[in-house]
């Protein structure tokens, strides 16, 4: 057992938690596991339900021999995952030249009385089969390995899994009856419920093909489960994830670097086919009787018909019946249309039923009570509906009206570009902050105000996350359309380099250039807001 | 490796782990909710039935708490109670968004209206074969509302620090093999005493000893990394 080989991460954990690991266990070699599986399971149904078929007084007998030997059968699953858990991948035949081999040990408790009372047969198989247990070992073997709650755990995993064949094998046949079932019927189950058709041959068999599909699709899940849950026991008791990471550990010490453990290189996906058999499309024009009249018209012709007076005649006529009963010429068309199956419901009857019942009903709460409470739940059904809309108004005027006006951004690059957050006298404000050596503060209401007017007086489209280098992109974009004057733009780019160098690098503008600044802005914007 | 947990990572770089629950689990959880369901019904009906006698009114309110309890309780349950409901909690499941996230009302309702769709064509056929085939154990209603029943993650209490003299690793460990030989030591109360020397063997590398004394010093090891 060469544990670093291992291709499952065996750190402690929940019994049900180990017990899930085997879905994905069994997913990485479905198709050997499944293969082999059925290739034991799908044949021995085949032929007891041959032979129950053909000795029908025992057919009882026959039909539990399948659910009798599965224990045994079982054992194929776990013998190709256990090679596939340490990264050797058999091959279906191999696997099945190899499970006469893996029948021994345990099988005398497995058929008997086992097979009854214990649904958590399948953490204890690995013992006779994997460690070759026997007799008073194999019994301390198991009585160790079910300590600590797996040995419960596995049991009710077990009876779980038998509810589920049931669901399976009772889904199968209710969707054949879903298809099958006669006009009346409402229970997808009907087949079941009928004496006489239940007890008939083909649904017997029928019955008997659902359970060895629904087995065939859950058995391996149980088996692999349990496995993983045998395996994660003996790893906790063995303490096995240490002994991986202690050699992996001694590997490098030694040097060798080049330790690669085998990892699973991709999870093979399970296909789930489904496989849809459309029926033929109608080709041919749907058949029906011509009408009540169309019958009287040509019987009438008929008796008005002299007998035919040469053989000709009478080709001719054979002739003429027949491309009088074409589509187009016998004068009435066929067509398929759906109809209710149950034209007639039978309303009366229930009314007159209501009818006495209510005459039964005792007189200790009034019907006006019934009525009152009826209309006390339809009004708070209505307010519910005219709560929620009032609650969610605001996204339902919203949805309306983002599509006719474009929200401005109140933001860009960070700064608030909002018109009420300005003073109203921008190069007044600017050069008041200069003079009281707010340098960097008045450079920044500048470029704030620059940027506001742009958007409000001449709709530029800047965006929140805009930055000063796409705000000029944007002007000269509007120029170029005619929408922004050419010094607006040339104030709009001087502004921005002015911010920019004082921003990022610290270089401040000479005081002039800063009045001249604020001049231009003055002719361009005007003072105001 | 197989390992059947889900890693997730946060934008702040936190590597959060969820174990998806498998349909076993799911159905015992199902079934006591189920049973609970019942049972609270048949009170319900029996209490109705003592106020009201045989009434119009008695049997309008019985279908109306009947459809609200059978469609509510899983929905506010798992909206109010951390994605539990009853059933859930004591199996140790709770039901949260692919991401991790706690549902909300828009999941949760879709999840468990979809349970007819899972219940398709008769006694949740439908839902098991999709939670058998998903690597993810997601029934119709999961795949549909983006939501994953996974184990309620539980914080193993560690043990107190080992005590006794400490001793200094020989070179650095990697987390993982720390916690190796943390386990190790914590664990060796469970272990056979022979399997427990042979583990100490292996790490000879390491302690630069054998049987006894190697154990020994692996404990002196875990009581210098533990306290």
């Amino acid at each position: 057992m060469r544990l670093d080989r291992l291709q499952l991460d065996l750190r402690p954990r929940s019994h049900s938690q180990a017990l899930d690991l085997g879905v994905a266990l069994l997913r990485q070699s479905y198709f050997t596991c499944y293969a082999t599986w059925l290739a034991l399971w799908l044949p021995l149904n085949l032929l007891c339900g041959l032979l129950a078929w053909q000795y029908q007084d025992w057919a009882f007998f026959f039909l539990v021999i399948p659910w009798w030997l599965r224990p045994l059968l079982e054992r194929v699953i776990v013998l190709v995952l256990s090679r596939a858990v340490f990264g050797q991948q058999l091959s279906w035949w191999q696997a099945l030249r190899a499970w006469p081999k893996e029948l021994g040990g345990g099988w005398f408790r497995v058929l008997t009385w086992w097979r009854l009372f214990m649904p958590g047969r399948g953490l204890y198989q690995p013992i006779w089969q994997l460690e070759q247990a026997r007799g008073r070992f194999a019994a301390d073997r198991r009585r160790v390995l079910g300590r600590d709650g797996a040995g419960p755990a596995a049991y009710w995993f077990g009876i779980a899994c038998v509810h589920f064949e049931a669901v399976l094998q009772i889904g199968l046949i209710s969707l054949i009856g879903l298809f099958t079932a006669p006009p009346d019927a409402m229970n997808p189950l009907w087949m079941l419920f009928d004496q006489e058709i239940a007890q008939s041959q083909p649904v017997f068999l029928m019955s008997l093909a659902c359970y060895a599909i629904a087995v065939g699709v859950m058995a391996p899940i149980y088996t692999a489960c349990c496995f993983t849950l045998y395996l994660n026991r003996r790893a906790e008791l063995e303490a096995w994830d240490i002994e991986i990471i202690l050699r992996r550990l001694a590997q490098e010490r030694q040097g060798s670097k080049s330790i690669k453990l085998p990892t699973v290189g991709h999870t093979l996906a399970v296909l789930l086919a489904v496989m849809l058999i459309l029926p033929q499309a109608v080709q041919a024009a749907p058949q029906c009787e011509p009408p009540e009249d169309k019958k009287v018209e040509a019987d009438l012709i008929a008796r008005q018909r002299t007998p035919a007076q040469s053989a000709e005649q009478q080709a001719i006529r054979t002739e003429l019946d027949k491309v009088y009963t074409h589509d187009d010429l016998r004068g009435y068309r066929c067509v398929q249309t759906w109809t209710a199956k149950n034209k007639t419901p039978k309303e009366p009857e229930k009314e007159d039923k209501d009818e006495e019942d209510k005459g039964k009903r005792s007189e200790k709460v009034p019907d006006w009570a019934a009525d009152l409470t009826k209309a006390i739940l339809i009004l708070g059904a209505i307010a519910l509906v005219a709560w929620l809309l009032y609650r969610y108004r605001d996204r339902i005027v919203g949805a309306f009206q983002q599509a006719e006006t474009r929200k401005l951004p109140g933001e860009v690059a960070g700064m608030d570009i909002r018109p009420e957050s300005l003073p109203d006298d921008i190069p007044t404000a600017v050069r008041k902050l200069w003079a009281e050596g707010q340098q960097r503060n008045a450079l920044g209401l500048l470029y704030r105000a620059t940027l506001s007017r742009l958007v409000h007086q001449y709709a530029l489209a800047l965006t929140q996350g805009a930055t000063e280098g796409d705000c000029v992109k944007l002007a000269q974009q509007a120029h170029q359309q005619g929408e922004l004057p050419a010094d607006t733009l040339a104030l709009t780019q001087d502004i921005t380099r002015i911010w920019l160098a004082a921003a990022y690098a610290q270089q401040w503008p000479s005081d002039a250039a800063l009045d001249s600044s604020c001049s231009r802005w003055q002719q361009t914007f005007g003072g105001a807001a | 490796m197989l390992d059947g947990r889900l890693a997730l990572l946060t934008p702040e770089g936190i590597r959060l782990s969820l174990t998806p629950a498998g349909p076993v689990r799911r159905a015992f959880a199902w079934t006591i909710d189920f049973v609970l369901w019942l049972i609270a019904v048949f009170v319900i009906a029996i209490a109705i039935r003592f106020a009201m006698g045989d009434s119009n009114l008695g049997e309008g309110l019985f279908l109306v708490v009947l459809f609200l309890s059978y469609w509510g309780y899983p929905i506010l349950c798992e909206v109010y109670a951390g994605g539990k409901t009853l059933g859930k909690r004591w199996m140790g499941l709770e039901v949260v968004r692919e991401d991790g996230l706690p549902v909300g009302w828009r999941e949760s309702s879709l999840r468990n209206l979809l349970l007819v769709a899972d219940f398709l064509p008769m006694m949740y056929a439908t839902g098991l074969l999709c939670m058998l085939f998903d690597h993810r154990f997601r029934r119709l209603g999961d795949l549909v509302a983006g939501t994953l029943v996974i184990y309620s993650p539980k914080t193993r209490a560690r043990k107190a620090a080992q005590s006794g003299e400490a001793h200094p690793l020989p070179f650095p460990l990697t987390p993982e093999q720390q916690r190796a030989l943390i386990d190790l030591v914590e664990r060796a109360e469970h272990l056979p005493p022979s399997r427990c020397l042979e583990l100490a063997d292996l790490a000879e590398p390491l302690t630069g000893l054998r049987g006894e004394a190697s154990l020994a010093r692996l404990r002196a090891y875990v009581a210098g990394l533990t306290r």
